[in-house]
């Protein structure tokens, strides 16, 4: 191990988290990443893998992506982060540019550091425009580990911090009656996830989302939909609702908004979910939260997600990775129980955590990085950058099948035997993907 | 951590330290002059509140500081006080630019008191 890494890796686990440089170390993925340019990124040992993980869409145009850092740099000879105390040309850009490209009349936007603050900013939206406060979300989502946000998430998130937020309720993801059954008079919003990465990607069955945009308007609910991972092009369609015909009250996006360079989110609304900041307009407030600098690389990342090219060639990517996978997964008998695909979001369903975590290990060996969902540790989360080749796609799926062809090498047979026998055991926020 | 490092310049420190000092004491002899419109000058180093007799007076204020060039804010929970928080970097010519703006400010706004 080289002196830098080992630096590195001695001073994260002194000063920011030794749980995490634990889990890392026992699983041996304890990646310190050094250079990294598109679908590639090196470990400090200098070993190269191939990011199919991208923080979840994070790095939606590969990392260190030479067109969005060149306008970063250039917008940094003129802007810095701005001021939330003043009009921002940069603020007023990005948000007219969403507003073009949002069904519907969801045209406000609120612009944010992170995607969880947010999903903070919707929730007191909805809140303030009903009048009421209960927030029904789906069992193993994840919106975000801040406020409001964690009150809306997997139990193992909030339930250190004392007792549940009054009138936060959770339903299973997918079952339309039980979403009926939850929503009701006292409603402020329905929040999900349209594909819940957390969980595993679990493609929404057709007339799931179309029943609780139904059963929001009965109610007077709004619907709040989470295109963190889905959006911005991800599942083929700029936003992936689209797939099911609905109209949202309002969108969160984030991270791939972002370029992988600099942190922004967004919460777009309908008019009527923005009246609350209309009339109180400091209710929420944000330092950095769409910053002019940020603004400039999130107007490069909207132009590129919205262009019919990238669209395109997301489709016929998917394709491509839905023959692929539907190959390996009749070679590999029944390790592989589904593979759940929208465009280039796919969850990877093994027959069980143990399958899952060994081949995460044996990719990670091979070179392929990715991780399981952390709502559903059987399903292996495979998101690669937008701009994949076709040619990167083939090294991709070689390695797959590699990977399955090395579980018999004794070596893996015995880490099989290790995860088999501690299967259930570990921190159950091992991975918030 | 280029900006930890030169937040942890002992120079920086000496500069914000000297630079403060003397625009509380700058302000706090502006202000003695005029007791209904500001009741005290606070503040530490290049963290400064003025807090006036009133909101209107550190809104006249903040509108007068606007005319002579310089951007300030009031508390957000507190808008009688006038907050002035120059960049720790301020230069003694620039510090002297603040002195002569609040000069102006108050000299307006006490003679539209008047």
């Amino acid at each position: 191990m080289n002196a830098r890494r080992r630096n590195a890796l001695r001073l994260y686990a002194r000063h920011v988290s030794e749980g995490k440089a634990r889990f890392y170390r026992r699983y041996r993925i304890d990646l310190v990443p050094g250079s990294r340019e598109g679908l590639y990124l090196e470990d400090l040992s200098g070993k190269r893998f191939m990011n199919c993980h991208c923080n979840g869409g994070t790095f939606n145009y590969g990392h260190c992506n030479a067109e969005l850092a060149a306008v970063l740099k250039e917008a940094l000879k003129r802007n810095d982060v701005g001021s939330p105390f003043a009009h921002g040309t940069g603020r007023a850009a990005v948000a007219e540019r969403l507003a073009a490209l949002m069904p519907g009349d969801i045209d406000r936007v609120l612009l944010c550091t992170g995607a969880s603050e947010a999903v903070d900013a919707a929730l007191k939206a909805a809140m303030r425009a009903t009048g009421r406060r209960k927030v029904v979300s789906e069992l193993g989502g994840y919106h975000g580990c801040g406020g409001l946000a964690t009150a809306t998430g997997a139990p193992a998130f909030r339930e250190p911090f004392g007792p549940p937020i009054p009138g936060f309720v959770q339903v299973p993801f997918n079952d339309a009656a039980a979403m009926e059954r939850a929503v009701d008079t006292e409603t402020a919003a329905v929040i999900l996830e349209t594909i819940p990465a957390t969980l595993g990607m679990p493609i929404p069955s057709d007339d799931y989302l179309p029943r609780v945009r139904a059963a929001c308007d009965r109610r007077g609910a709004m619907l709040i939909l989470d295109e963190v991972q889905a959006g911005l092009g991800r599942t083929g369609k700029l936003w992936a609702f689209e797939h099911w015909g609905i109209v949202p009250d309002a969108v969160i996006i984030g991270k791939g908004l972002s370029g992988g360079l600099y942190p922004i989110a967004a919460a777009c609304f309908r008019p009527a979910l923005a009246a609350a900041f209309e009339m109180e307009p400091f209710l929420h407030f944000t330092e950095y939260g769409g910053s002019d600098v940020g603004c400039a690389v999130a107007l490069a990342v909207l132009e590129r997600s919205a262009a019919a090219a990238t669209l395109e060639h997301v489709n016929r990517l998917a394709e491509w990775f839905r023959v692929e996978f539907a190959a390996l997964q009749h070679k590999c008998g029944d390790s592989i129980a589904e593979v759940r695909q929208k465009g280039l979001f796919l969850g990877i369903a093994f027959r069980d955590k143990a399958t899952c975590t060994l081949m995460l290990k044996i990719l990670f060996d091979l070179g392929l990085y990715t991780v399981y969902a952390g709502n559903d540790d059987r399903v292996m989360q495979f998101i690669p950058p937008l701009n994949v080749t076709e040619v990167q796609a083939r090294e991709i799926m070689a390695v797959l099948h590699k990977a399955f062809e090395a579980r018999r090498k004794p070596r893996y047979r015995i880490i099989a035997a290790f995860l088999r026998f501690t299967s259930g055991r570990g921190s159950r926020l091992s991975g918030c993907g | 951590m280029a900006a930890l490092d030169e937040l942890s310049r002992p120079e920086l420190h000496e500069s914000a330290r000297r630079h403060g000092a003397r625009l509380l004491d700058a302000l706090r002899a502006l202000c003695a002059g005029h007791p209904k419109a500001f009741r005290e000058v606070r503040g530490r180093g290049l963290l400064i509140g003025v807090e006036c007799g009133g909101v209107s007076v550190a809104q006249r204020m903040q509108q007068a500081l606007a005319g002579e060039d310089v951007l300030c804010r009031r508390a957000f929970l507190a808008p009688e006080v006038v907050l002035l928080m120059p960049p720790l970097t301020v230069s003694e010519a620039e510090a002297s630019a603040l002195i002569d703006a609040w000069r102006a400010a108050t000299d307006r706004v006490a003679e539209e008191a008047a």
